[in-house]
C-alpha cells in the first residue's frame, strides 16, 4: 500500500523524481534478492561498476554547414554494422530553418548521458558503458520494444527479420566488423565500440587514427563529423567544441543530455549541395 | 451442498437445446485458428504483424492492457472481502478472483507473443532494472498471478472432478499427488488475507505502474502526463467491477440462482458506477490541465493529427466522458431502478470505456510522433495496421479467456467458505 | 702494427662492412621495386588467407594490372609483435598512400588537378568518389552514377536532358576525355561535339539519337526509379471494416436486448 502511495504522489509530483523512487524500492527488492539468492550479486556489483565514469568520454560533433547530404556516413554505417537498407542506424534527412531554408540533418545515435532507453529496458540489456557510449547487450534483450518507444530520436531498429547476409553498401563502404544480431532483437549505433576498444588496446587514439574512429566519421569526405574524448582538452572534438561559435543538442528540453553536438546552419555560410 | 447450476437454453420449436456444447465448439475453433496465427508468429518472428519500428506496440499490447484492466476487480474485491471483511460479498469475489486470474494469464499469454525473443520471457525475473516500469510490471504481473493461482487452486483440487475421477482411484500415485496438492491447497487457503493482502499491493500497484509505463516517455507529448497512473488504476477498477456486475448477473442470476441476493449485485454496479463517475472528473480535470490551463506545443500538434485521422478528440468526449457519466449514474442509481437489462446495458460502457481509453493511450503517442527536427518540430503521423495474424492471436487469447470463463461458470463451485 | 693503425683498420673495415652491407639491403629493395610481381605473388598468397574481400576487389582492379599489391598501400605499424595477433597493418594519409603514384610526379597529375577542383574545396578526397580497393567508382545502392551520390538535384534534371538521351553522362562535359579531374568545363567542352548550329541539328538527325531523343522519357525509365519521397501514407490505425462491424453487433445486441429482452434470471432470492 505504502509502496503504491509513494509511488503515485512521486508519480503526479515530478516524474523525473519517479526514478530515484524506483532506486529506493530497488534497493528494497535487491536486497529481498540478495536473501532469496535470486539474481548473482555479482552482477548489480558489475553494474554499480560501470556506473564509474572512465578516463574518455567520447563524444561526436557534426557541422551541419559542412554536410552535403552524400549520406557517406550511412553508407559507413550500413557496410560495417552489415545493416539492411530497412535498419539503418544512422540516417541523413533534410530538414528546414525556421526561415524555410532546407539544410541536411544527419542523425546517429545521441548516446544520451540521461538515455532514456537505459532506464526503461526491463532486463538492463540498453546499459551504460563507463566511457559515455550506450550499449546494448543482444543476449539478453528480450525484444520487447520498450526502449524504441522511449527513444526521443528514433535511433533503434528492431530485427524483424533474419540479418541479411551482405549490406548492398558492402565491399564499396567498407565490410562487416560485428557479428549480425539474431531477430527479435533491437540495435543501435554502437558508435563503433568495436573499433574504439581494439584502437585503445594498440595505442591508437580514437577520433585522430581512423582504425580506432567510428566508420561514419572516418567515410564523411567533408569531414562534417568529428569525433573524439569530451574529457580531453586536446582532442579534436574539445577543440571543435571550443572553435564552434554556437552548438546545439537535439531535443535539448528533454534532458537527455545527447553526446552528439551540432553546429547550426548558418545562413551566410556557402554550401554548394544545400537545398538540393 | 451442491448448488444446481442452470444452464443456458435455447428454445427452437419444440426442442430445448443446451448451447453449451455450440458456444464451446465455437470458442475451440477459435482457438485453432488463433493457433496457426500462434505458430506463423513463433515461426517467422514479427515481421509477420503490422508493427514497425515507428508504431513498435500495437493490438497485442491494448489487448494486453485492456485484459489486465478487465481483471481490475480482483483487487478491489480483495479489499472488500479481506479487509473489510463484508460477507455477502464473499461469492462474487470469488467470481472477481477467477477474472483477476484470467484477466492476468491472458495478458501474460498475448505478451509473449510480442516478446521478439519469446523463448527469453523469464529475463525479467533473473535479470533485474528496478528502474524500468516494464520490469516492475512484469515482476507484478508474475508475482501477482502466483497469488491469484493460489487463491485459484483449492476451488480446482477440490473440485470432485478430480477426486472423483477413476484415475485417481486406481493409481495411489495420483492419489498421493492430489492429496499434497490438497495439503498445499489447504494450506495457501489458510493465508488467503496475507495472500490477497500482498495480490492487492501488487495489483494497484502494476495497475498505477502501467500508466506510468507511459507517462515517463518524455519523448512522446501526450504520454507525459503525471495522472496517467491514477487513471489506470480508476479505469481498471471501473471498467474490471462494471464487467463483473455483468457477468456476476449471469452467474449469480441466471446460472446459479439463489446464491447471491440482489442487492449484492446491485452493490457492485453502485460501486463500479462511483468509480466510473470519479474517474470521468480525474479525466475532465486531467484535459483541462494539459489542454486549457496550459499548453503544450506537441500535444497540441499531436492532438490535431489525431484527429486528422481519427475521431480523437470526438472519442474522448463521447466514450469517455459523455456517456460514462450517464452510465455511472445510472449505476450507482442502480437500488433505485431495479432493471437488470438496463443495469447490464449501462455496465457495457465503463467496460468499453476502459478498452477505449488503454486502445487511446497506447496509439496516441505512437501515431502521431513528434520529430526531432531542431528548429521545426512538426509531427509524424505514422500508421499501422494489424494483419491476420495479430487478429488471430487476438483470437486465441480471447477464445482462451472466454472458454476458462465458460467452463469454470459451467463446472467450478463459486462458493463462499461458509457455505463449504 | 701500431695500435693507431689497428684502429683505422678497423675503422676502414667497418666502413667497407657497412657500405656493403647498405649496397646489399638496397640491392634488395630494388629487386623488390624492379620485381613486382614476385612480392604481389608473395603477398596474395599471405594476405588472402585472411583478407578475401578486399582481395577480391583488387584482383580485378587497375593496381593488380600495375603489380601494386597490398604492402604498397597498407604498411606495418611500427609496434612489437606479429602480425594478426599484435602488430597490425595501416594506411597513412593519402598523401603518402595515394598521392606517391598519382601525385604531381606522375603524367596524369591527378593531384594538381584534384587540388583545383571544388571538391578539394570542400573537403573531399580520392576515397570520397574511389572503393580503394577496387579503385572503382563509389556508387552508392541507391544512386545510378557515383556522381548522384552526392548531387542527387543535379541527376534528376540530367535525366530529363537531351544529352542524357544521347547516351551522355556526367563526365563526358565535366571529365572530358583527359579526365581531368578538376571536373571545370573549358571554352572547348561545348563545340567539341557542336562546332556550330548546323552540325548540331545534323546530330539531332541523325539515327539512334534522333529515336533516343524523340522520346527522352523512354530512356529514363530505363535506369532505377527515382527515389521519391513516400506520399504521407494515410496514418493511423487501420482496422478492417469487420471490428467495427462485430463491436457494433455487441453493442447494439446489448442494447436491443436492454430494450425488447427478458429480464436475467430468476426474481430476488433470499439465500436459503
Ligand atoms: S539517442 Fe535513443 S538510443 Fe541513443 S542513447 Fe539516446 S535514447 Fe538511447
Ligand atoms: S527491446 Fe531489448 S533492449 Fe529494448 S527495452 Fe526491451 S529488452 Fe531492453
Amino acid at each position: 500500500m505504502t509502496e503504491h502511495e509513494s509511488k503515485q504522489v512521486n508519480a503526479e509530483e515530478n516524474a523525473g523524481t519517479t526514478r530515484r523512487d524506483f532506486l529506493k524500492l530497488a534497493g528494497a527488492m535487491v536486497a529481498a534478492a540478495g536473501v532469496t539468492q535470486f539474481i548473482p550479486s555479482a552482477k548489480i556489483a558489475a553494474r554499480a561498476a560501470s556506473e564509474e565514469e572512465s578516463k574518455h568520454q567520447w563524444g561526436m560533433l557534426i557541422d551541419i554547414n559542412r554536410c552535403i547530404g552524400c549520406q557517406y556516413c550511412t553508407f559507413a554505417c550500413d557496410a560495417v554494422n552489415n545493416l539492411a537498407e530497412d535498419m539503418r542506424y544512422c540516417v541523413v534527412t533534410t530538414e528546414t530553418t525556421q526561415s524555410g531554408d532546407e539544410f541536411f540533418l544527419s542523425r546517429p545515435c545521441m548516446h544520451c548521458e540521461e538515455a532514456p532507453c537505459v532506464h526503461v529496458c526491463p532486463v538492463g540489456a540498453t546499459y551504460k558503458r563507463p566511457d559515455g557510449i550506450v550499449a546494448m547487450n543482444y543476449d539478453l534483450c528480450i525484444g520487447c520494444r520498450y526502449c524504441q518507444i522511449a527513444c526521443p530520436y528514433e535511433a533503434r531498429v528492431f530485427n524483424w527479420k533474419k540479418p541479411i547476409k551482405l549490406s548492398p553498401q558492402s565491399p564499396t563502404f567498407g565490410y562487416p566488423e560485428v557479428p549480425n544480431r539474431p531477430r527479435g532483437v533491437v540495435e543501435k549505433c554502437t558508435f563503433c565500440s568495436h573499433r574504439i576498444d581494439a584502437g585503445l588496446e594498440r595505442g591508437l587514439m580514437p577520433g585522430v587514427d581512423s582504425q580506432a574512429t567510428p566508420a561514419c566519421v572516418v567515410a564523411c569526405p567533408t569531414s562534417a563529423r568529428v569525433f573524439g574524448d569530451l574529457n580531453d582538452s586536446e582532442s579534436p572534438i574539445s577543440e571543435a567544441l571550443a572553435n564552434a561559435k554556437v552548438t546545439l543538442r537535439l531535443r535539448e528540453e528533454l534532458s537527455t543530455k545527447p553526446r552528439v553536438y551540432y553546429i547550426p546552419p548558418d545562413p551566410k555560410a556557402e554550401n554548394p549541395f544545400q537545398g538540393s | 451442498m451442491q448448488t444446481t447450476i442452470h444452464r443456458p437454453k435455447l428454445q427452437i420449436g419444440k426442442h430445448n437445446v443446451d448451447i453449451f456444447p455450440y458456444w464451446v465448439g465455437l470458442l475451440v475453433a477459435g482457438l485453432l485458428f488463433g493457433l496457426v496465427g500462434a505458430f506463423t508468429v513463433l515461426r517467422d518472428g514479427l515481421q509477420v504483424t503490422g508493427l514497425s519500428n515507428r508504431v513498435p506496440w500495437g493490438l497485442w499490447i491494448s489487448i494486453d492492457l485492456s485484459s489486465i484492466a478487465m481483471g481490475g476487480s480482483a483487487f478491489v474485491f480483495g479489499v472488500i472481502v479481506y479487509l473489510l471483511r463484508l460477507k455477502r460479498f464473499e461469492t462474487i469475489g470469488k467470481l472477481a478472483v477467477l477474472l483477476g486470474f484470467l484477466g492476468y494469464s491472458t495478458a501474460g499469454m498475448v505478451l509473449l507473443f510480442d516478446l521478439g525473443q519469446p523463448l527469453r520471457f523469464w529475463h525479467p525475473v533473473v535479470f533485474w532494472q528496478p528502474h524500468s516500469l516494464l520490469w516492475e510490471v512484469t515482476m507484478c504481473v508474475v508475482l501477482y498471478l502466483t497469488v491469484l493461482v493460489a487463491e485459484m487452486a483449492p476451488i480446482i483440487v477440490e473440485h470432485p472432478f478430480f477426486t472423483d475421477h477413476p484415475l485417481y482411484k486406481k493409481f495411489p500415485v495420483v492419489k498421493k499427488a492430489a492429496s499434497a496438492a490438497r495439503t498445499i491447497a489447504h494450506w495457501l487457503h489458510k493465508a488467503g488475507p496475507a495472500l490477497a493482502i500482498i495480490g492487492l499491493t501488487l495489483s494497484l500497484l502494476h495497475q498505477a505502474s502501467l500508466g506510468a509505463t507511459y507517462s515517463v516517455i518524455s519523448g512522446r507529448g501526450v504520454w507525459f502526463n503525471q495522472s496517467a497512473p491514477v487513471q489506470f488504476v480508476l479505469s481498471a477498477m471501473s471498467g474490471g467491477t462494471a464487467l463483473l456486475f455483468f457477468l456476476g448477473v449471469i452467474v449469480f442470476r441466471v446460472m446459479r440462482p439463489g446464491t447471491v441476493e440482489d442487492s449484492a449485485l446491485y452493490d457492485v454496479a453502485r460501486l463500479s458506477g462511483g468509480v466510473t463517475l470519479l474517474l470521468t472528473y480525474l479525466r475532465l480535470w486531467d484535459w483541462a490541465v494539459t489542454n486549457y490551463y496550459s499548453f503544450d506545443r506537441n500535444i497540441s500538434l499531436q492532438t490535431e493529427a489525431l484527429n486528422a485521422v481519427a475521431p480523437y478528440s470526438l472519442s474522448f468526449w463521447i466514450g469517455q466522458a459523455l456517456l460514462p457519466i450517464i452510465a455511472g449514474s445510472v449505476l450507482l442509481a442502480a437500488k433505485s431502478i431495479k432493471n437488470f437489462r438496463y443495469l447490464m446495458a449501462f455496465a457495457v460502457i465503463p467496460i468499453f470505456a476502459a478498452i477505449l481509453m488503454r486502445w487511446n493511450y497506447n496509439f496516441s503517442g505512437l501515431i502521431a510522433a513528434p520529430t526531432y527536427a531542431p528548429f521545426t518540430p512538426t509531427i509524424i503521423v505514422n500508421s499501422y495496421a494489424p494483419t491476420w495474424v495479430e487478429f488471430s492471436v487476438a483470437a486465441l487469447v480471447i477464445s482462451y479467456w472466454l472458454l476458462m470463463f465458460s467452463l469454470a461458470i459451467r463446472y467450478l463451485p463459486l462458493k463462499a467458505e461458509n457455505e463449504r | 702494427m701500431k695500435p693507431t693503425k689497428s684502429l683505422f683498420f678497423i675503422a676502414g673495415a667497418l666502413t667497407l662492412f657497412a657500405v656493403f652491407a647498405a649496397l646489399v639491403l638496397m640491392s634488395a629493395q630494388t629487386v623488390s621495386a624492379i620485381a613486382p610481381a614476385e612480392a604481389a605473388q608473395q603477398d596474395l598468397k599471405d594476405c588472402l588467407r585472411c583478407h578475401e574481400q578486399p582481395a577480391a576487389l583488387w584482383e580485378s582492379s587497375p593496381h593488380r594490372e600495375h603489380n601494386v599489391s597490398c604492402t604498397v598501400c597498407h604498411k606495418l605499424a611500427d609496434s612489437a609483435g606479429t602480425h594478426p595477433e599484435t602488430a597490425k597493418y595501416t594506411v597513412e594519409s593519402e598523401e603518402t598512400t595515394c598521392l606517391v603514384c598519382h601525385g604531381s610526379a606522375s603524367k596524369e597529375n591527378v593531384a594538381s588537378e584534384m587540388a583545383a577542383s571544388q571538391h578539394a574545396a570542400v573537403g573531399l578526397n580520392c576515397v570520397s568518389c574511389h572503393e580503394q580497393h577496387s579503385q572503382g567508382l563509389k556508387v552508392a545502392s541507391e544512386a545510378r552514377t557515383v556522381c548522384e551520390n552526392c548531387h542527387k538535384a543535379e541527376m534528376r534534371n540530367m535525366v530529363e536532358s537531351t544529352h542524357f538521351a544521347a547516351g551522355l553522362s556526367c563526365v563526358n562535359c565535366h571529365m572530358g576525355d583527359g579526365k581531368d579531374h578538376s571536373m571545370n568545363i573549358s571554352a572547348s567542352t561545348c563545340s567539341n561535339c557542336h562546332t556550330d548550329l548546323h552540325q548540331a541539328r545534323e546530330m539531332l538527325d541523325a539515327g539512334v539519337e534522333v529515336n533516343a531523343m524523340a522520346n527522352p522519357k523512354a530512356l529514363v525509365t530505363q535506369v532505377p526509379a527515382e527515389q521519391t519521397p513516400p506520399t504521407a501514407p494515410q496514418g493511423g490505425v487501420h482496422l478492417p471494416a469487420w471490428v467495427y462491424a462485430l463491436a457494433g453487433v455487441i453493442i447494439g445486441g446489448v442494447a436491443a436486448w436492454a430494450v425488447f429482452g427478458r429480464e436475467p434470471g430468476s426474481a430476488n432470492r433470499k439465500k436459503p
